[in-house]
């Protein structure tokens, strides 16, 4: 299952031609029933920080998603310092341009799908609906 | 030349004409500094030549200091003290007119001073303000969207619970349910531990410390290293929590401007003050051209925390070596909970 998501999330990084493509998963721990949201899988990535990041829920790229259900978009990311703290996955891997999407499952949040380019670049409706499309297919696996 | 001598004994600054090592004549404001403060002439002069600074008496001592090394006569710093003792800052400028002659011209520093001094308190007052707006607007935002939204969506669960066919799945739902709760609860203990950390108040300032940095790399990202070279102990409340607050932004500035991956942060005892040290390696910033900045309040607040207890803020920083902040705190033992 796992090598299956990895492989998934390497090809979508080819398919959509982006810098960097994550996959934020929950788990939930059997005896506190804390829930943690982390990076899981992650291509194109330029180091290993995002392992650290744990994903607040109604904070940050990953967390707001979560909580919200909706898809999300930022850009000219470098030059916002305040905005980068509060989506440190940005930081980390120097993104300029994100958008990210929820991996719904009846309506409720399975994951959330981030894709990222490190130049300035303009995110159109097309490629909006093709990502999406994309993080639907993920569900299967999750 | 009537008008120039005029000029001479109407000006504000005290004024004195100086012949070899004589004053020949001096005007109206310069009797009168000589009568409210202790004026030296002499000594005065050899300053304002450059004969030895401010530091040091004679060039033997002095032997290019680097206060004599900056040193400028059109403008140089003095302090004067009158009979009670009480000491007020003067600029003074030393002009050579011709071989024998020179004008030696004193101006009071203080009320100038006094102004800057007050229309940065007011940018202070300003900037305090909005930073506790600032914090009302997120936590009223956590409130209203975080909070609200988690315990209304618990409220539809528990009554889709009521409608639904009770066999159906049933422990799966509650099971759901009883996750929901622990994050909803989870929220709610973290809004509180943001606020005031209690680890702060029951366990003191080392697991305070060691929280908040945990926590700062989960948000973040950055690798926190923090290195205490003390036994966990109370300190005065004082200084326990501007150390923790001071910590809090200096991490947080080094995160924001830095583009850094690492930081190290040091607390230690040194002759009875406690030591913070916030440590990067990254991109390091002109510290005279952000205090021209508001951004620069930060900063300056961080100094006037420190200051309001006698200790104080030091930043060193250099472009592309980094950034090290150090916070010195007395330990008065006497307050000691």
């Amino acid at each position: 299952m796992t090598d299956q998501i990895q492989q998934r999330i390497d090809q979508i990084k080819e398919e959509l031609q982006v810098d960097f493509v994550a996959l934020a998963l929950s788990t939930v721990n059997e005896m506190t029933k804390v829930r943690v949201i982390r990076w899981k899988y992650v291509a194109g990535n330029t180091n290993h920080y995002y392992q650290r990041i744990r994903l607040q829920v109604g904070k940050g790229i990953g967390g707001i998603v979560w909580r919200t259900g909706r898809a999300y978009q930022a850009t000219d990311l470098q030059k916002q310092p305040e905005k980068l703290v509060e989506l440190p996955i940005t930081r980390m891997e120097k993104l300029e341009s994100i958008a990210a999407f929820p991996a719904l499952e009846q309506g409720e949040v399975k994951g959330v799908l981030l894709v990222g380019y490190r130049e300035k670049t303009i995110i159109t409706e097309d490629f909006l609906t093709v990502a999406k499309d994309k993080t639907d297919e993920l569900v299967v696996y999750l | 030349m009537i008008i120039v001598k005029k000029v001479f004994e109407k000006a504000k600054d005290a004024l004195f004409l100086i012949e070899e090592n004589k004053c020949i004549q001096q005007n109206k404001a310069a009797i009168k500094l000589e009568n409210d403060y202790l004026f030296p002439l002499e000594k005065v002069l050899e300053i304002a030549r450059g004969e030895g600074c401010m530091l040091h008496s004679t060039m033997e001592k002095c032997l290019d200091c680097e206060v004599r090394a900056d040193w400028d006569q059109a403008a140089f710093p003095l302090i004067l003290g009158d009979s009670k003792g009480r000491q007020e800052q003067f600029s003074g400028s030393y002009t050579v007119i011709d071989q024998k002659n020179a004008l030696l011209s004193i101006r009071r520093l203080a009320v100038q001073d006094r102004l800057q001094q007050v229309i940065q308190n007011k940018r202070l007052i300003e900037y305090v303000n909005q930073a506790h707006e600032n914090e009302r607007r997120a936590l009223s935002q956590e409130l209203h969207d975080g909070l609200a939204q988690s315990i209304y969506s618990l409220m539809l669960e528990t009554r889709q619970l009521k409608w639904s066919n009770q066999s159906d799945n049933l422990a799966t739902k509650l099971q759901k349910i009883d996750e929901d709760f622990v994050a909803l609860l989870g929220e709610v203990k973290q809004l509180a531990i943001d606020l005031r950390p209690t680890a702060l108040d029951d366990l003191g300032l080392i697991p305070a410390i060691e929280t908040l940095l945990h926590r700062l790399t989960e948000t973040t990202g950055v690798a926190i290293h923090f290195i205490p070279m003390i036994e966990n102990k109370r300190f005065p409340d004082s200084v326990e929590t501007i150390t923790y607050r001071v910590l809090q932004e200096s991490v947080m500035n080094s995160v924001k401007h830095a583009s850094v991956d690492e930081l190290w942060v040091t607390l230690s005892e040194q002759a009875a003050h406690l030591i913070l040290t916030v440590r990067d390696h990254g991109k390091g910033f002109d510290l005279q051209k952000v205090n021209e900045y508001s951004q620069g309040l930060g900063l300056l607040n961080m100094q006037e925390r420190a200051e309001s207890i006698g200790g104080h803020l030091i930043v060193h920083s250099e472009k592309s070596e980094g950034t090290t902040v150090t916070l010195r705190l007395p330990i008065q033992w006497e307050e000691v909970k």
